[in-house]
């Protein structure tokens, strides 16, 4: 329940930023933000398979081609899981630099796929001046979206001992 | 070995989502990229959401703009702004009437395309947001229409694409500027014909013309220009021709901002910018009228 809830939370971020914001403001990538917490708190298995439909679900919301957003958001989840046990993800500055960090090296996996496939998959390739912003963003909105997830967590979480 | 499993258990997992996604990406554009039926529950499930913010969105910037800043010049604005989007539709739906009239053989090609068309109104409620892909496929709510794949869509600033998959109330549309569509095109000044095509490079949403050159030109005995002179001319306009049978003749496409010097001997290439801000989309229209009408016969070869 609570990683469903987590999921939609990022998705309904992802809507409002299609509806509301595109094509007038900069937008971030709520997605990748959740894709991380995902990683930081939860188990392989189920991390991993709420972050890959996390991101399948971006792509099929916002018209993306198939497997962009979904890339990145395993990329996301497994980088922030590798990592989990190295470094403690506590207050905004940190959780900023943590999202920087792994938006840069989910951006460079969306450019190497970029130069892979560069006739069908993608139109047109971006400029690092739009890469850029959207990483600044996406760092900038982390903090809060950690927040919101984390209260989500905390009032869906399963009591570790009975009472009686 | 299972202990070797255990401990490599997290990058296989790993190994197997990110060959998933990277098999999403390949297939794009194959045939099996179709929407399976997975793709088509999760949008079903998804796209009333999408529209419902959208309208939550659109009540909340109303409620600022309609009562609390200058209630009396927005509602003012916004009947205008009706009016002109009402008139702006029938001029698009007047101009082929008026682009056949000038054909010389429009009462063989264009007889049936150019009959007044029905368009339905359509909200766009889904728009990409990262900077690795612009927007070239969009989602529109049509309202209950009954829509085909193939349909033309278009805004009142010119061609904005057409329907590539329909799911319900909502479709997918493919965008002009996509590498995959292509459109029969006609520069209005020198009525040269030709072939317009996405670019996907350089810069966003800019698109590629191709046509033939003016020797081909003068064989054909329409079009007499002096040496040197060039078929298209930055600032040209470009707009549908209507021979693919998809779009119909008379609609605005973009303008010419570059004009190729290569292959001047056989054909000529210019590059065109749409007319439609396809970022900045909020509303258009879908064509339902469009492949309603009988074929156009071919032309018989002269003897």
């Amino acid at each position: 329940m609570r990683t469903v809830l987590v999921v939609f939370v990022g998705f309904l971020g992802t809507v409002v930023q299609g509806t509301w914001v595109a094509g007038t403001l900069p937008t971030s990538d709520i997605n990748l933000v959740v894709s991380i917490h995902l990683g930081l708190t939860r188990t392989p298995v189920a991390g991993s398979i709420a972050a890959f439909i996390s991101g399948l679900i971006t792509d099929l919301a916002t018209g993306c081609p198939k497997g962009l957003a979904t890339g990145q958001s395993t990329i996301a989840f497994f980088l922030s899981y590798s990592l989990t046990s190295r470094f403690l993800v506590r207050g905004a500055p940190i959780e900023a630099l943590y999202v920087t960090a792994v938006s840069v090296l989910s951006s460079l996996y969306a450019s190497l796929v970029l130069a892979w496939l560069p006739a069908r998959a993608f139109f047109p390739p971006p400029t690092v001046l739009a890469v850029v912003v959207h990483i600044a963003a996406t760092s900038l909105l982390a903090p809060v979206v950690f927040a919101i997830v984390r209260r989500i967590d905390q009032a869906f979480e399963r009591p570790k001992h009975r009472l009686i | 070995m299972a202990t070797f499993y255990k401990r490599r258990f997290v990058p296989i997992l790993f190994g197997l989502f990110l060959a998933l996604s990277l098999y999403f990406l390949y297939a794009r554009g194959k045939p099996e990229d179709e929407r399976n039926i997975i793709d088509r529950a999760v949008i079903a499930v998804i796209s009333p959401v999408q529209s419902l913010v959208g309208r939550i969105g659109d009540g909340l910037s109303g409620l600022w703009t309609d009562y609390i800043y200058l209630y009396d010049q927005k509602q003012e604005l916004d009947r205008l702004r009706e009016e002109n989007e009402k008139l702006r539709a029938r001029v698009l739906e007047l101009t082929p009437l008026a682009a056949a009239r000038d054909e010389a053989e429009r009462s063989l090609q264009f007889q049936k395309v150019s009959e007044p068309r029905k368009l339905v109104p359509a909200r766009v409620v889904a728009r990409t947001i990262t900077p690795f892909f612009q927007v070239t496929r969009i989602r529109v709510d049509v309202g209950g229409a009954e829509l085909r794949d193939g349909m033309p869509v278009i805004s009142p600033d010119g061609v904005v694409g057409t329907v590539r998959q329909v799911f319900g109330d909502y479709a997918d549309v493919l965008l002009l500027v996509d590498r995959e569509r292509k459109v029969a095109v006609v520069l209005e000044r020198t009525r040269a014909f030709g072939t317009l095509e996405g670019l996907g490079k350089d810069q966003p949403y800019l698109t590629r013309m191709q046509f033939l050159a003016r020797e081909d030109r003068l064989v054909e005995g329409d079009l007499v220009l002096t040496a040197g002179e060039s078929i298209a001319r930055e600032g040209d306009i470009v707009t549908t021709s209507g021979l693919d049978r998809v779009f119909p003749p008379g609609l605005v496409i973009g303008r010419v901002t570059r004009v190729s010097e290569q292959n001047l001997k056989q054909r000529q290439e210019a590059f065109v910018q749409p007319a439609v801000d396809f970022n900045r989309l909020r509303r258009v229209f879908v064509d339902v009228s469009a492949g309603l009408t009988v074929p156009v016969p071919a032309t018989p070869r002269p003897k």
